[in-house]
């Protein structure tokens, strides 16, 4: 049995073959081994979790039947059950925490019943729970042979479009994508190497590699100043700024962890951070420069996640300039700045995982917001990609995948400022967006198909699909307009646009 | 979404308990494992942890990720009381700490205590990764996510997931190399 090492390349499947070998009790070597010890920790974890529950239904049942022993059996209904609230219309009906109807008066004899039943609709849950560890999963996904191809559509005779220009040598590990405002160099983030690299577009050469603090890495968005001098990169901890022409690192700037009763003055220096909790990504999570480089809006949140942000930063010197408070909301991305400045964009979710986009006018203090349309539902817990909402350049037009995130139904342009729909394009499962810098084309991605679609915004007709076999992430398009960069699991790759 | 509050005996079959258990009971046992040393403790503490969420009136306001975070801080919280009155009781049997293998594989003891070992040092080293590492294990090992929807979950390109998730097992796979 030959015993590897996990690559990339394979690791689903890698995992799949020493899940099977778990089971035929191969020998003991060190890939099956520690497949075979998470299985059994998490398995552990499971059976302990299923347990639990157990011992938490009978205490609290017992405790509740022996407080019943002494309640008053003469109890008016309504002091034993509060009304319930009205469901917010377009709320989630498969989120788990909706309340059932009231109930009036049951005996203690129903109590029991439904104890029984909660204790079988937990085992059953554990159940499934168990289930899916020991289930095999032996299908390969297609394309995963980590080899980059391109298979561009065919395009009008004598056209080059889709045509590539430069791949990166190696597949994977890269997120994100930023254009020089010059349109001649590339910035990606190379999570493997913990470092944001940056080469000339078109040939790869004059690479320069800006290394990262973190240690593991935590880098997860960056930015290109539209002067063209500096890269605005986010992590668990806040920005680093970085010389563009350089690598440099010039600034960082460190992110308040906020705790719900710490305010945050505005123009105050930022603050420290809490103990380290488990799960979530904080940080800065968005980060968008304005038009004119001097500012940032960035959406931070707390080492627990817990609060979620969209601040206005002075790109100089770190300082908070400006924090939105009217949201209400419990997840916020920011998005997209006008090409002019004057309006700001942002995808933000409610606690009830209605997702929208919202707009501020950023030339009246306070901030005044402009624009609100549904985007759809979405699980705040999946997190929304960067590029899922464009500003159409020269215009207040503000361009959006809608529908449930993942499964878009379309993408919609809509007048910000005169509240009106222009266009609706159906293109389905597609949420990634960037727009031609003349506003004329719009290039969308993202779904399982590995394309990219581009449409002429005006006739919403598809001139052209860019195929590879790897899933796309991220789309860039250049400000010249010449080419397109997309970022996924097939690289980087620079090629030309319609 | 919004809830009603409710007395505390119709917590019993309340779907929102349910939800906030199903929600975050494996991944708050998980954290409590490695600041624990055994099962039992750990299980203790989780109890102690959702006992004392029946009790917070306000609990089901909170979204998700705060209710997740509050419940990590009174998991914290318990795990060191949890240590400090462990400084007085007296040392667990081995033998006791092996019931579990014992009822599952015919095995030697050395073999047993090896892979005790092993064991142990495989929570340790799980609970070294850097957080985003152990929910990506978490996602694969558990809930049976490919990268591709691991990669949708978190965020992050599928390249970074698959980058991760081997240099995770790597890692711990060292742990059997030797």
């Amino acid at each position: 049995m030959n015993d590897e090492t996990f690559t990339p390349e394979n690791v689903d499947e890698q995992i799949d073959q020493q899940l099977f070998l778990l089971w035929k009790d191969q020998a003991r070597q060190p890939s099956a081994s520690v497949v075979r010890g998470l299985h059994a920790l998490y398995e552990e974890d499971v059976r302990s979790t299923a347990h639990v529950w157990e011992r938490l239904v009978w205490q609290v049942g017992e405790h509740h039947f022996a407080a019943q022993d002494t309640e008053h059996f003469n109890a008016l209904p309504q002091q034993r059950d509060l009304p319930l609230p009205q469901v917010p219309r377009g709320a989630n009906a498969s989120r788990r925490q909706k309340r059932q109807s009231s109930r009036t008066g049951q005996t203690p004899f129903g109590r029991r019943v439904n104890l029984l039943v909660a204790v079988l609709v937990m085992i059953a849950l554990v159940g499934s729970l168990v289930t899916v560890l020991h289930e095999i999963h032996p299908n390969v996904p297609a394309g995963t042979s980590g080899v980059s191809t391109t298979t561009p559509s065919s395009s009008p005779a004598g056209n080059t479009w889709g045509q590539t220009l430069y791949t990166t040598p190696t597949n994977w590990g890269f997120e994100g994508l930023a254009w020089s405002s010059d349109s001649r160099r590339v910035a990606v983030l190379n999570l493997d190497m913990n470092r944001v690299q940056i080469w000339d577009a078109t040939t790869g050469g004059h690479l320069i590699n800006i290394r990262l603090p973190d240690v593991p890495p935590s880098a997860s968005l960056m930015a290109w100043s539209p002067n063209g001098k500096w890269l605005a990169i986010s992590d668990m901890t806040g920005i680093v700024m970085a010389d563009a022409q350089t690598g440099a690192i010039i600034h960082r700037f460190l992110i308040a962890s906020l705790v719900e009763s710490l305010p945050v003055p505005h123009g105050s220096a930022l603050f420290s951070s809490l103990q380290p909790a488990s799960g979530g990504f904080p940080g800065a999570n968005g980060l968008v420069w304005s038009p004119d480089s001097r500012l940032l809006a960035v959406t931070t949140s707390s080492v627990s996640a817990a609060e979620r942000h969209l601040s206005i930063l002075n790109a100089q010197t770190g300082t908070l300039v400006y924090r939105f408070s009217d949201t209400g909301s419990s997840w916020i991305t920011v998005a997209s700045w006008s090409s002019d400045g004057k309006y700001l964009a942002a995808i933000v979710g409610d606690r009830s995982e209605h997702l929208m986009a919202w707009a501020w006018d950023m030339s009246t203090s306070p901030y005044r917001t402009v624009f609100k349309q549904d985007i759809g539902i979405g699980d705040a817990s999946v997190a929304v990609w960067g590029d899922r909402l464009v500003w159409q350049s020269h215009s207040d037009n503000l361009a959006f995948a809608q529908g449930q995130l993942g499964r878009s139904s379309g993408i919609v342009l809509w007048d910000v400022v005169h509240n009106k729909l222009l266009k609706r394009y159906s293109i389905p499962n597609n949420s990634m967006l960037t727009l031609s810098p003349d506003g004329e084309y719009l290039a969308t991605g993202g779904n399982a198909a590995n394309q990219v679609v581009i449409l002429d915004m005006q006739s919403g007709q598809q001139i052209y699909i860019y195929r590879q076999q790897q899933q796309i992430v991220f789309l860039a398009w250049s400000p010249d307009g010449k080419y397109i960069a997309s970022c996924g699991g097939g690289g980087v790759k620079v090629w030309i646009a319609p | 979404m919004e809830h009603t509050q409710g007395q505390p005996a119709s917590a019993l079959v309340d779907p929102w308990i349910v939800g906030l258990y199903q929600q975050h009971a494996l991944s708050l046992m998980t954290y409590v494992r490695r600041h624990v040393p055994t099962r039992e403790d750990a299980e203790d503490i989780v109890l102690e942890v959702f006992l004392t969420a029946l009790k917070q009136q306000d609990l089901w306001r909170l979204s998700a990720e705060q209710q997740r975070a509050w419940l990590l801080r009174v998991a914290y919280y318990k795990s060191v009381d949890h240590h400090r009155r462990a400084l007085i009781r007296s040392v667990v049997p081995l033998d006791k700490a092996t019931e579990q293998f014992l009822v599952d594989e015919a095995r030697s003891p050395e073999s047993l205590a090896l892979r005790n070992e092993e064991h142990a040092l495989l929570r340790q080293r799980l609970g070294q990764l850097p957080e985003h590492y152990q929910m990506i294990l978490q996602l694969r090992f558990v809930h049976g996510l490919r990268c591709t929807e691991i990669a949708s979950r978190l965020q992050k390109s599928e390249g970074a997931i698959r980058m991760m998730l081997s240099r995770a097992l790597n890692s711990l796979r060292e742990i059997y190399a030797k």
